[in-house]
């Protein structure tokens, strides 16, 4: 059962700018877990710093605003205390791809089963508009006081590389379209990563919606065949080249949709399960911790090794 | 293994610098204790015996510029052009080092 | 049951060079043998190979401080005698391998140069020779009782024996040298072998070959050098229950007992020990009532090692807003990492504990090495208004109960709450009776907590400034390091504003009334002493240790033990520190910390300090003979610098 997606409205005053691709990113998110019938309650938005940062307080959810590049090591924390929440990290290219880029790139070692929603304008929006990190070399947007001399980094190969275990990626002001990515995301078990371009008509004169729109197409709308899903390490070896030829096309051409969907990982809570096999009955953030005030250990019983009778 | 007496002549105290006292010490197949070089493990009996000790299958080592080899006295790795130098200097050589395998146990995280 | 003996031992040798298992068995033989314990490794920020060493003192009640000269030693290289020949007492015993006496100086690769320059000059001085030979004659003439091992001939009959499967030579070559060491002291070899299978327990093999070793040594001390005139009286803790851990060790199972859940940390000397040790007892076993009550027999603490110590802070606090009972564990170098993260906790009023190991800084400064350098990197961490709970434990004791009691605060009063200890309480392992762990006295509490509200906010503005805990899955809510509304959301309100840090204020105004006098300061010895010394940390014991002795000289001093830094204990400190005539202060750190922080917080200016920053910790004998200088001279500033 749906429910319905004002649910997932807040009071907060959403004060982007006019024609800013986060309206579009917003509506997505809020139409995906409305359809997943996700309880406000059991839905948690965390953000880091930036224009997009300002999310978290647009989602009704049980949610956390941290600081700068950080919402994926909170999200991990609070996806390991509970992991009954529907957890989803959300930020820009310079919070996740730039002061961030450590926990971008962990989280997939952990295949952790959260949601990563990268917000790319390829300029830090907050700021004014300095080059982020996926802006290309010698692009000079008009913020920039000279061209920018850094290269871009491919996020979905990044992605890839640090061992997702979902990419996609959607275009902001494709709702629908972004809006099942984000689901797929969601119900996907592991960390996943829905890159969504989002033009930022402030800051970014380049890489604009008309500069998007001349360029983006569907996976599957090219390719009705096309099938992302990888369910062992062999199946992954036979499909690898056709699934990094599309990770890595970027230019004329920029490909939208799921590129990569691996189910023949286990999550992060899966493998704390084999350690702590009662753990998902007793994670951290709801296991009894004392009686009445008093301790549920006897440390002279737990740490044995270190006891000795003179 | 047989093992015998140190033969008499070229071979003294088990000092330094005699390639042919054909001891463990200077033989391919011996390792010393990184800590302790006068106990060591010979890799052909698999089995530990002293520097000065000496057998039948003794091997002189073979020093060739590319490999690598473990100086005792410095208590390092160097190269084969280094243990030339080395060895004339009186450092004893070796093919390699002997460490406890739960030298892990003994060490502290130190960074 | 006669006078207590009071042991000094020390055993040095490579890093990885059988130290730890010495000092080890060391520690055990003289608890089977009744004693009381204290023991600590020194050892340099170096892989394996450099100069390391165990020191140990034993009594019948538990001897506070290490200190030099020693009553006897082991040096089985050429390092460890040019290291410590003058660390032993005249009258003292120095084991030693004949094999190393004609090493010189300039040969032994890992020794620092400036240790060589010195020894070269001494000797030359001496008119002796720059080689280990040279040391051993310097010990002789002092008066210390030389026991010269021929390692190499007992190695090799040890081989012989054991049908030369010694695989673990380093450790057998030190069971040899450690025994012979205890035996002249006069200890029984059962002691030394029941203390060898109860360290290796479950290695039969090593067990076998290591007794073998110590019967070696036995026989040959006893055939060379005589049996020991009479063997020490047992002390009085024969037939105990008694646990043997580290300060790491310690605040781990304190945590673990007071009901931690998760745990994130990157590596980092010396506060990794603690988060692997707990890793270790991660899924643990319930008491039998608790099993009853909640239908488990166990229950899990998450252990994440996490990329950076940044992700270490934010992933805790992640967990603590999620209903984690949460802690992060960090040395200085991390801790500087975790500094936005921080503000971010006291912002967002998240219950978080970082525990700081201090260690001898700035920069990587010496890693492995004591100091108590973060005492201001602490409170003043964070940007902003900044407060937040510190707490130094001044032992072992203390420290199990204060990682408890700080996992209590910091959920009770929403916020970041610091353990401040240091290298050398990690590394200085102790003996713990039942009466000192003890389960029954430890409280766990978790405050006003809301895990299904109905109409409560997040940052309810309060009297006492506590909102009610509500952890995220408990309802919608928005937890945030902008400063905000009741409800989570941002505000910029003037009025606003100035409400919501008025209550920040107050909740620090209430942990100020509601944490007991007893846990701020603690006043040992004589209230009516005219000499006070002031400390905090690890320095506790040491300090005690030199009240006794400045008592045998006549000088009768108290110590006051600071423990919480903030909420600063003003009124409590000024009481004692107005009622005294002569106050010294005693710190880790050249700035001299704490008593800046007095300064600030009191008004109160100490004129006499004792400081020591080479990077080990005080003796009991180097704090006493500073404060009889003080006392006799006025000096302004002592600087102690025992230690090799
Ligand atoms: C901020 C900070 N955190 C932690 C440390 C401790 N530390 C020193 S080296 C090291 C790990 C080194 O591993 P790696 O880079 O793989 O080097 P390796 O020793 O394997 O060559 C750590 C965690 C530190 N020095 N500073
Ligand atoms: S990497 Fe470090 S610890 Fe490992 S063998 Fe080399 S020096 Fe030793
Ligand atoms: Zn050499």
């Amino acid at each position: 059962m749906a429910r319905n997606w004002l649910e997932y409205k807040t009071p907060a005053w959403v004060q982007w700018c006019p024609g800013c691709g986060n309206y579009g990113i917003l509506a997505a998110v809020q139409r995906a877990v409305a359809e997943l019938d996700i309880d406000p309650k059991k839905l948690t938005v965390i953000s880091g710093i930036g224009c997009s940062g300002r999310e978290t307080y647009y989602i009704k959810g049980s949610n956390m605003h941290v600081v700068h590049g950080r919402a994926i090591p909170a999200a991990t924390g609070v996806k390991l205390a509970r992991p009954d929440q529907t957890v989803l990290a959300i930020g820009g290219d310079g919070d996740m791809l730039g002061i961030g880029v450590e926990h971008f790139v962990s989280v997939g070692r952990r295949n952790v089963n959260i949601t990563v929603i990268v917000h790319d304008n390829s300029v830090y929006g907050l700021t004014k508009g300095q080059a982020g990190p996926t802006l290309p070399a010698w692009v000079q947007t008009k913020a920039l006081p000279g061209p920018n001399l850094h290269d871009n980094l491919n996020p979905l190969l990044l992605a890839f590389a640090s061992g997702y275990t979902f990419i996609a990626r959607g275009y902001a002001y494709h709702v629908d379209q972004t809006k099942e990515l984000i689901k797929q995301a969601i119900e996907h078990k592991g960390t996943s990563l829905v890159h969504i371009l989002q033009p930022c008509p402030t800051y970014n004169n380049i890489m604009t919606k008309q500069w998007y729109e001349q360029r983006i197409y569907y996976l599957q709308e090219e390719n009705p065949e096309w099938n992302p899903l990888v369910t062992s390490q062999q199946d992954l070896l036979q499909k690898m080249p056709t699934i990094l030829e599309k990770l890595v096309e970027w230019g004329d051409r920029i490909p939208l949709g799921v590129f990569y969907r691996n189910i023949s990982k286990d999550t992060f809570e899966e493998r704390l399960g084999k350690i702590i096999l009662n753990y998902q009955e007793y994670p951290p953030g709801k296991r009894p911790i004392a009686i009445d005030g008093k301790p549920l250990v006897n440390p002279w019983e737990v740490f044995k090794e270190k006891v000795m009778q003179t | 293994m047989k093992s015998r007496p140190p033969s008499g002549g070229a071979a003294s105290s088990g000092n330094d610098g005699e390639e042919h006292s054909r001891r463990c010490y200077n033989c391919e197949y011996w390792r010393p204790h990184v800590h302790y070089p006068y106990i060591g493990y010979c890799v052909l009996h698999q089995k530990f015996t002293m520097d000065t000790d000496t057998c039948d299958n003794w091997t002189p080592l073979k020093i060739r510029e590319g490999d690598f080899y473990w100086c005792s006295t410095c208590k390092t790795r160097i190269t084969g052009e280094e243990a030339r130098k080395l060895l004339e200097k009186g450092h004893r050589v070796h093919r390699g080092a002997y460490v406890d395998p739960d030298v892990r146990e003994e060490l502290y995280s130190v960074f | 049951m006669g006078n207590s003996p009071d042991l000094l031992l020390l055993i040095g040798g490579p890093q990885g060079g059988g130290i730890e298992s010495a000092g080890q068995i060391a520690l055990k033989t003289l608890i089977l043998k009744g004693y009381s314990v204290i023991g600590t490794r020194d050892y340099k920020s170096n892989i394996m190979g450099a100069h390391s060493y165990y020191t140990i003192r034993a009594r019948f009640d538990r001897p506070g401080a290490i200190r030099f000269p020693v009553d006897a030693a082991v040096a089985l290289d050429a390092e460890s005698i040019l290291t410590h020949f003058n660390d032993v007492k005249p009258g003292g015993i120095l084991v030693y391998d004949k094999g190393s006496l004609h090493t010189k100086i300039d040969a032994i690769q890992p020794m620092e140069q400036a240790l060589k320059e010195r020894l070269k000059k001494l000797f030359a001085d001496k008119g002796l020779p720059p080689i280990a030979e040279s040391a051993i004659k310097l010990a002789e003439e002092k008066g210390v009782r030389l026991i010269p091992l021929p390692m190499r001939q007992l190695v090799r009959k040890l081989a012989e024996i054991t049908g030369a499967s010694l695989t673990s030579v380093a450790r057998a070559v030190n069971t040899i040298g450690l025994t012979a060491m205890l035996y002249l002291m006069g200890i029984e070899p059962r002691c030394v072998e029941k203390a060898i299978a109860a360290h290796f327990a479950a290695k039969k093999k090593v067990v076998a070959i290591n007794v073998e070793a110590s019967k070696l040594a036995v026989d040959y001390v006893e055939e060379n050098f005589g049996a020991p005139s009479e063997f020490l009286a047992d002390g009085p803790h024969r037939g105990k229950k008694v646990m043997l851990a580290t300060g790491n060790e310690v605040v781990a199972m304190g945590k673990i007992t007071g009901g931690l859940t998760f745990q994130s940390y990157y590596p980092i000397t010396p506060a990794s020990d603690e988060a692997i040790y707990m890793e270790k007892f991660r899924y643990h076993q319930l008491t039998s009532e608790a099993e009853a009550k909640l239908g488990t027999p166990k229950l899990g603490t998450v252990i994440v090692q996490t990329e950076d110590e940044l992700s270490a802070i934010i992933m805790a606090i992640g967990a603590a807003s999620a209903g984690a009972r949460a802690a992060t564990s960090t040395s200085g170098p991390g801790f500087a990492l975790m500094n936005e993260a921080i503000s971010l906790a006291i912002m967002a009023e998240v219950p978080v504990v970082i525990t700081i190991w201090q260690r001898g800084g700035p920069s990587t400064g010496l890693p492995t090495k004591e100091g108590q350098q973060d005492l201001l990197h602490a409170l003043f961490s964070g940007h902003g208004d900044n407060p937040k709970i510190i707490l130094a434990s001044g032992d072992h004791v203390e420290a199990f109960y204060d990682a408890i009691k700080l996992l209590n605060w910091a959920e009770k009063y929403q916020t970041p709450a610091i353990h401040l200890l240091d290298k050398y309480l990690a590394s200085t392992t102790t003996v713990l009776y039942q009466d000192e762990i003890d389960p029954g006295k430890a409280v766990i509490e978790r405050g006003w907590r809301i895990e299904n509200p109905t109409t409560e906010k997040r940052y309810m503005i309060t009297e006492t400034g506590i909102s009610p805990f509500i952890p995220i899955g408990g309802d919608t809510m928005i937890i945030t390091g902008l400063e905000h509304t009741e409800e989570g959301f941002p505000t910029e309100d003037p009025v606003l504003r100035d409400e919501m840090v008025e209550k920040r204020r107050r909740k620090f105004e209430t942990i100020a009334r509601e944490i007991p006098a007893e846990e701020k300061v603690v006043l040992h010895g004589d209230p009516d002493a005219k000499v006070t010394l002031v400390s905090w940390g690890s320095t506790k014991p040491i300090i005690l240790e030199s009240l006794k002795i400045l008592e045998e000289k006549g000088v009768k001093a108290n110590f006051l033990q600071i423990r919480l830094f903030y909420p600063f204990p003003v009124k409590e400190v000024l009481d004692v520190l107005s009622r005294a005539e002569t106050v010294i202060n005693i710190e880790q750190n050249d700035l001299l910390q704490a008593a800046f922080l007095i300064r600030g917080f009191t008004g109160y200016n100490i004129k006499h300090h004792i400081k020591k920053t080479n990077g080990r910790a005080f003796w009991d004998t180097e704090i006493a003979n500073a404060v009889l200088e003080i006392l006799e001279t006025g000096k302004r500033e002592v600087v102690v610098k025992g230690g090799a």
